[in-house]
């Protein structure tokens, strides 16, 4: 799955522990989910989305490959 | 509609994280396995070189009060390890343990395979009824609950470990 995060963050100038500390995260799970390591949950996936003014999907998108699983 | 939101509260607190003891008994349990092995290691020292209160520990461990002490306190220990969140505890620790626990069941069950077909292995290399005693006592420990605990408190570490390290390499 990939997502938008790190360039609504850099559109915003927000850092990876700030986005971190609004979705009582840790930094390192903000890290995991830009670089598609880690799928968050659906809460923590709507969190980020409300912090950002966008829908989940506008920050979120599958790819051809999650359809394969 | 106070209800409702009242449930809605209870139900995005239990999806964040699993429910376990707060950080605090992590350090208990550290703490109870650092007196454990200090234990061990003064009975195993008092019993092995003679000293002159080996005897007093050696009537310890025959009468038993010793080296139950040492196994309780390694089960608490590591129970309080294991069940205790770590200082900064959020989903993606949570999937990571949940994770660990499916790959010590894996390693469990191949651990107490192997142990099994062992037998086969031990009893032609062996002669020694003494010796094969000794190996079934040390053997055992590594299919009991204990060790079962030991095992996962280890995955989940490295797992944990060289996830932190791939996201720090990658940044």
């Amino acid at each position: 799955m990939k997502n938008n995060i790190r360039v609504e963050r850099a559109r915003v100038r927000m850092s990876q522990q700030d986005l971190a500390e609004r979705t009582d995260v840790t930094r390192q799970t903000i890290a995991a989910i830009e670089q598609g390591r880690f799928n968050p949950s659906t809460v923590l996936a709507l969190k980020i989305a409300r912090i950002f003014g966008l829908s989940v999907e506008q920050l979120f998108e599958l790819e051809e490959k999650d359809w394969n699983r | 509609m106070y209800i409702f939101a009242a449930e809605t509260t209870q139900t995005i607190q239990t999806m964040k994280t699993l429910k376990m003891l707060p950080y605090g008994w992590k350090r208990i349990g550290r703490v109870l396995l650092v007196l454990c092995v200090l234990l061990f290691a003064v009975c195993f020292q008092a019993v092995s070189q003679e000293f002159f209160w080996s005897k007093y520990v050696a009537d310890a461990f025959g009468a038993g009060w010793a080296s139950t002490l040492i196994v309780l306190l390694f089960c608490i220990a590591v129970v309080l390890m294991a069940f205790s969140q770590e200082r900064e505890e959020d989903e993606r620790i949570s999937v990571i343990r949940q994770q660990a626990l499916v790959r010590t069941v894996i390693l469990y069950v191949a651990v107490v395979f192997l142990c099994a077909i062992s037998n086969l292995v031990l009893y032609r290399l062996f002669d020694s009824r003494e010796t094969l005693a000794h190996i079934m006592i040390i053997r055992r420990f590594f299919t009991t609950l204990s060790a079962f605990m030991l095992y996962y408190l280890l995955i989940f570490k490295v797992s944990l470990w060289s996830e932190n390290k791939k996201l720090r390499d990658e940044e």
